[in-house]
């Protein structure tokens, strides 16, 4: 778990100070309710997964957003986005209209996995679809690229390359 | 990525790459190489498939003439030179394999299938096109989900495929796989980030002749009560390295994307390709009963064999009827589809061994046998346990149809779409299938359900117990999507995972079981509005609807006497013509036999 640990305390640090927002009190009460916890012990910059929301769960609280703020949003949105301030950020914000900048400004995955991805809050008229360009240049696929060496810069956070058994040990 | 059959793929000329014949000349050319069933010397007949079932074998004849048909092309889509353009298609060839041996048809067929489903899914042109050349050469492949250890917990995956320096390093064991060990390619699920969450994970594409001596283990073929012909094994990777670019589609991150995506066509459609092995089930019992002399008749003759056997076919046209229209939502409505999938999974699989089970009491000590004429029914009784489990598991389609109720209640049940009318058309022309347009989630939107309503006013009249019964159970079902409504608006947000409680997991049964009767009514519906023969006969809409509409946990209602006399008769009707026991008859070749056989 070390590896997955130290980019949440990462993400924290980097984390937003903004003071919550409705939608964000709102996001993080359902939730808590869905998890059985009190919304006051949901750090805003931890990853959801880590409490034990699941990946299907995750697809239907972008239809609660859709719902609630009257907007359009990818199902993937929290997969991209996965702690309350990052989706808030998401959500909140236009649709951008140029491509996500996101793919090579930071180095530093670990700030960018706590950071939202505009792509994935763009909505479902992009021709593409959920698997089409934009999301090409999300986050996600962007940490992911730099893990695998297949970008020049790949991962700078320099830690001992994660491992097998530190998989092991964090999914049991 | 956009990932259509229309659209992709290089063409690579072979004998394959041919215009595919229409369904019915393709099943014709199946059901010559596996000849009659009932011929004692036929290297594929009944006593064989029980012979090497008995050897805990494959039927090595049966791959033979599976493999002169060519079977693995049926799972390449038509723009990379197979011949997959229907997926109802599919499932008519599927079924035929099944009917002789499920072994065949899993062993030999659907694993590889499922593997290519997610290499058309997500992989990319070179992927693509090297999959269909082995898929077209007869190629197997093997696809390496699950894990003893977290079962349908696919985001707990431990297997890892990790970047080092410009490779990629598997690690790990993938258990309990189908043919792990006589695969030419695998596709497997990998954690390619140690990061939390669901963007972490990956399938990469894994040509066994590429993997270097000394990294990759079989681990020991587990031994199973059913299937007993089909290679269940192991695989365990050591620091095993492969080309980054084994990650399918080439960008990692979109594991969970692609499975939910895949899923959706692999377990409608392999769920409906079982429905072959009852097929066989309830023609081996009802030649038994027919030939069988008690009391001085038949049993055929003894009102609760007749009861018992009407019931099943009636089941088995339900099932039909639901996995069809899953099957066409997936060319027609893939926005909808993750729903469906579940609803088939869950219902079709219950429907299933409940008929076995059933059968199985009709049958007696004969169910019991390995001998005798009957003997394929102990094999049928175990082959089919793995449809409650393979794959996905009842219970997990159930947990994945949990979130999505309140969203019905706010979305589908308030806006009541009308699905297109070719949704209820079996066996009628169907759009193009697009892998890449399969909604990740339905987002409570699904047209199907409401469908009864909309049906209502233009449901078709006539007199007698069937049209009264169907027009009374239709009525009932119209007002389920409000009443479903405001049970599941109210649910507490906490029951919408595994931790719910039986009440929430009983929504589910009664939201697919009303999926179950729209599927029904629309096929009668549109069979009586364009006047196709059997089909547009009440009875049988009326009997799936009367028996979907038992209380939970209370034996199936008996049918109302007309309404089983009629089924009967023509369920007598299917046996003597070898027509099969599904929604549209088949044209057999060995239907003389049958004629011969049961006067």
């Amino acid at each position: 778990m070390s590896h997955s640990r130290t980019v949440i305390e990462h993400g924290i640090e980097h984390g937003t100070e903004q003071e919550p927002t409705a939608t964000r009190a709102w996001l993080a009460a359902r939730v808590a309710e869905h998890l059985r916890m009190s919304p006051a012990d949901l750090s805003p910059d931890t990853p959801l997964s880590e409490y034990g929301l699941d990946s299907v769960y995750a697809l239907s609280v972008a239809a609660d957003l859709e719902d609630r703020l009257g907007v359009t949003v990818d199902p993937t949105v929290l997969w991209d986005n996965p702690t309350l301030n990052a989706l808030c950020t998401a959500v909140e914000r236009p649709a951008p209209t140029a491509p996500a900048p996101t793919e090579t400004t930071s180095p530093d995955p670990v700030a960018e996995t706590a950071q939202p991805d505009p792509a994935t809050a763009t909505t479902r008229q992009d021709p593409a679809g959920p698997t089409g360009q934009a999301d090409l240049a999300g986050a996600a696929t962007a940490v992911g690229l730099a893990r695998l060496g297949l970008v020049d810069d790949a991962d700078p956070a320099a830690g001992p390359a994660p491992t097998h058994a530190d998989v092991r040990e964090a999914v049991r | 990525m956009t990932t259509t059959t229309r659209d992709t793929g290089t063409p690579h000329p072979s004998p394959a790459s041919s215009p595919p014949p229409p369904g019915p000349a393709r099943l014709g050319a199946l059901d010559a190489l596996l000849g009659d069933p009932d011929d004692p010397g036929n290297p594929v007949g009944r006593a064989a498939v029980l012979d090497a079932d008995e050897r805990g074998e494959m039927l090595a004849a049966g791959e033979d003439a599976l493999h002169a048909y060519g079977l693995h092309a049926e799972f390449v889509p038509a723009g990379l030179g197979g011949r997959l353009t229907r997926l109802d298609h599919l499932v008519d060839v599927m079924r035929a394999v099944y009917r002789r041996d499920p072994c065949l048809g899993l062993g030999h067929g659907a694993a590889s299938f499922i593997a290519a489903v997610n290499i058309w899914t997500a992989g990319d042109d070179r992927q693509r096109a090297e999959a269909a050349r082995l898929l077209r050469r007869g190629g197997r492949m093997a696809v390496g989900y699950h894990e003893l250890a977290h079962g349908n917990d696919m985001a707990r995956t431990e297997f890892t495929a990790l970047p080092r320096g410009d490779r990629l390093v598997l690690d790990g064991r993938k258990e309990v796989i189908t043919n792990a060990r006589r695969a030419d390619a695998l596709v497997l699920l990998a954690r390619t980030s140690t990061a939390p969450g669901s963007r972490s994970h990956s399938q990469v594409y894994v040509p066994v002749a590429d993997v270097p001596a000394g990294r990759l283990t079989h681990l020991p073929r587990y031994r199973t009560t059913g299937m007993r012909g089909v290679q269940l094994g192991g695989l365990r990777f050591d620091s095993c390295p492969l080309p980054a670019t084994s990650v399918l589609g080439g960008t990692p991150g979109r594991g969970l994307e692609t499975a939910l995506r895949s899923f959706q066509i692999t377990r409608t459609t392999l769920v409906s390709m079982s429905v072959g092995i009852v097929d066989t089930a309830l023609d081996t019992t009802l030649r038994h009963v027919r030939n069988r002399r008690l009391y001085g008749r038949t049993a055929a003759d003894l009102p609760h064999v007749r009861s018992v056997l009407t019931g099943v076919y009636v089941d088995l046209l339900t099932a039909d009827s639901l996995a069809t229209v899953a099957t066409r939502a997936l060319h027609l409505l893939p926005g909808e589809t993750a729903i469906h999938a579940q609803a088939v999974k869950y219902v079709v699989s219950g429907i299933l061994m409940e008929a076995m089970n059933r059968l199985s009491g009709v049958l007696g000590a004969h169910f019991y046998l390995r001998e005798g004429p009957s003997a394929l029914f102990q094999k049928l009784l175990r082959d089919i346990q793995p449809v409650g489990f393979g794959h996905a598991a009842r219970a997990a389609c159930q947990v994945s149809l949990l979130p999505q109720l309140p969203l019905l209640a706010r979305r589908a049940w308030r806006e009541h779409r009308t699905p297109p009318a070719a949704l209820f058309a079996p066996g009628e022309e169907l759009p193009p299938l697009d892998f890449g347009a399969l909604a990740l989630s339905a987002g409570g939107r699904e047209s199907l359900s409401t469908s009864i309503a909309a049906g209502l006013d233009g449901l078709p009249d006539g007199a007698g117990t069937a049209y009264g019964l169907l027009r009374a159970h239709a009525e009932r079902f119209a007002r389920e999507p409000a009443r479903l409504a405001e049970a599941c608006a109210a649910l507490d947000p906490g029951e919408l995972s595994v931790a719910a409680s039986p009440y929430a997991y009983e929504l589910t049964t009664r939201y697919t079981t009303l999926l179950t009767a729209a599927a029904c009514l629309g096929i009668w519906s549109w069979a009586r509005r364009t006047g196709v023969p059997e089909l547009s006969e009440p009875d049988w809409a009326a009997a799936a609807l009367h028996r979907l509409s038992t209380p939970r946990g209370a034996a199936a209602r008996a049918l109302p006497r007309p309404l089983e006399d009629a089924l009967w008769e023509r369920l007598v009707e299917r046996h003597r013509t070898g027509g099969g026991y599904t929604l549209l008859p088949r044209v057999s070749p060995h239907s003389a036999d049958a004629e011969g056989r049961n006067p």
